[in-house]
């Protein structure tokens, strides 16, 4: 059971922020501009196109 | 682009995981207290009777525990994968009562369980009782730290959010540990746990009279169990009636969903029964219910303590109420936007390296820090959670909630009088304790997490800002094989757990 779990996890749940940049500096940077582009209006006119 | 495919399937495998993970849990934590008392009886008594009940029972418990490990480890995969945002913002802060609890109740529960378990005549009958309880405590001082993670959720305290990094920091652990809301989730998810073990154990004991097998065993498994639940039944109301009062100040619209309250009142009276309209939406003036009986003054008395109190309803608290100064979530939206907009400015400042321009934009950022995630919000409607969900599940709860003392109660005093076996209606309804436990306990997560919708974090992160930047594709994937192992999981845990019951407490 624990093999199966070590598996799923390296290949199915992988830490995405870890594994997509190296450092903190770059995973912050990422998160703030996700949560920058978000706003309702942004989000308003991507559903409209 | 914000995708909500990937983000309601997100949100399915989580619940999904959740609901499986908190099949085990409770039977966890409210049978190792049982055990815990059954040895301490064996300690006391030198009777072998009460070491065969406890061997027993520990041999369900075991096979119980080992299921809810692995269905926790499954839990937290997501975090990292569906949740990065979520993860990234909050670790800081979630992540500290999730360490404390590997860090010191795991670790008792891990050392002291295989004592507990493997132990029996090879350490004194003093020290094995020891580890009995330790496994009781840590297993419960686990679900403290979890439920305290939980608490910040509901209630966050205690962090400042901190620009540069886009994360929330931990100012205060104090305040995130003694929350109110996390030490009153941690007794009522405890106590309902426990009482949920003392059905079990009726539930397994009826059966056994049933069969006519194990006779003794099982009528002082009742009699130990119904006393258990009965003492615990009475934490489960004081709590729960705790609960209701954190959310009237912390989370009110999860309370006004809770009773389908959309016109706030004065003297607001309990829905005890009701049938919803269910073409009701937030500010249409339609009447909420079909069909609805009230316990009058009880809703203001619970929510406030005084029975004349004024109790916000859905739309006071969506479209704002200014003579009772409460602030619509159009407002909210307006600073939230102010907020996130003030962040963006903060940013380019720091790029453009302009301090005085930092500064004027953190100060108006910090002005409306508090409503943050309404700035995400597309419409003040969307703040509202799902009202016939929360509210069914409610009454299904406390209904539920209200029998098993009155079950525990018949039960006890049959039991002590040994008139218990005659009983056949009484033992064949015994045989749906189990099923009606859990059902109970797991409406009351229901209610718990659906009535703060659309939030992972109240007021500051909706769900789907707190997802990663996945494909609605790869989300569905990994649900699917959730759905197999966990599906799986669980049938090798019931039919384990059917052969232990079907052997008995003669080991081979």
């Amino acid at each position: 059971l624990a093999i199966l779990f070590f598996v799923l996890r390296l290949i199915f749940f992988p830490n995405l922020l870890e594994i997509r940049f190296d450092n903190d500096v770059e995973r912050g940077n990422h998160v703030m501009e996700r949560l920058l582009l978000q706003t309702s209006s942004e989000r308003s006119q991507d559903c409209s196109e | 682009m914000m995708d909500l495919t990937a983000v309601n399937w997100a949100r399915a495998q989580f619940a999904l995981t959740a609901m499986v993970h908190w099949i085990f849990v409770p039977l966890t934590l409210g049978l190792s207290f049982l055990l815990a008392f059954f040895e301490t009886f064996y300690y006391k008594t030198g009777n072998p009777e009460w070491k065969k009940i406890t061997r027993f029972w520990m041999r369900l418990f075991a096979v119980n525990f080992a299921a809810g490990l692995a269905t926790g480890l499954i839990l937290e995969f997501q975090f990292g994968t569906n949740w990065s945002n979520y993860s990234w913002m909050v670790g800081d802060i979630f992540g500290a009562p999730l360490a404390i609890e590997i860090l010191l109740a795991f670790f008792i529960e891990a050392t002291f369980f295989a004592v507990m378990f493997f132990g029996w005549d090879r350490v004194s009958k003093k020290f094995h009782l020891f580890s009995t309880w330790m496994v009781a405590i840590g297993a419960n001082l686990s679900a403290l730290w979890i439920l305290v993670a939980n608490g910040w959720m509901q209630h966050p305290v205690g962090m400042i959010f901190n620009p540069d990094l886009g994360r929330f920091e931990m100012q205060d652990i104090k305040a995130v540990i003694t929350s109110s809301v996390g030490i009153t989730h941690f007794m009522h998810a405890t106590s309902s746990s426990f009482l949920f073990a003392s059905l079990f154990v009726l539930s397994v004991s009826s059966w056994f009279l049933l069969k006519k097998r194990h006779l003794q065993l099982a009528r002082k498994s009742i009699i130990v169990a119904a006393v258990f639940g009965l003492v615990f039944s009475g934490l489960v109301i004081l709590s729960g009636d705790q609960a209701g009062y954190d959310s009237a100040r912390f989370q009110p619209i999860k309370l006004a969903a809770m009773e389908a309250l959309y016109t706030g009142r004065e003297s607001a009276g309990l829905v005890a029964l009701g049938i919803l309209n269910h073409a009701k939406k937030p500010g249409d003036g339609q009447p909420a219910f079909s069909f609805g009986i009230r316990i009058p003054y009880m809703l203001s008395f619970l929510a406030n303590r005084d029975i004349k109190s004024f109790v916000p309803g859905i739309d006071d608290l969506v479209y704002g109420n200014p003579e009772r100064e409460i602030e619509g979530v159009n407002d909210k939206m307006k600073k939230g936007r102010a907020a996130i907009e003030s962040l963006a400015r903060y940013r380019a400042a720091k790029k453009n390296k302009d301090p005085a321009a930092v500064q004027e934009h953190l100060r108006a950022f910090r002005a409306n820090q508090n409503n943050f995630g309404f700035g995400y919000l597309e419409s003040p409607e969307q703040a509202v959670p799902h009202v016939p969900t929360v509210f069914y599940s409610f009454r299904i709860m406390v209904i539920l909630g209200g029998l098993f003392p009155l079950v525990c109660l018949v039960y006890l005093c049959l039991a002590v009088k040994d008139r218990l076996p005659q009983q056949k209606w009484l033992l064949r309804f015994g045989l749906w304790l189990v099923p009606l436990g859990y059902l109970a306990s797991q409406l009351g997560w229901v209610v718990t997490e659906m009535g703060r919708q659309p939030w992972a974090i109240q007021n500051i992160l909706p769900v789907h800002v707190a997802q990663s930047d996945l494909g609605a594709a790869a989300v569905q994937t990994t649900f699917f094989i959730f759905l197999v192992l966990l599906g799986t999981l669980v049938a090798a845990d019931v039919c384990i757990m059917l052969k232990q019951i079907k052997i008995g407490p003669e080991e081979k």
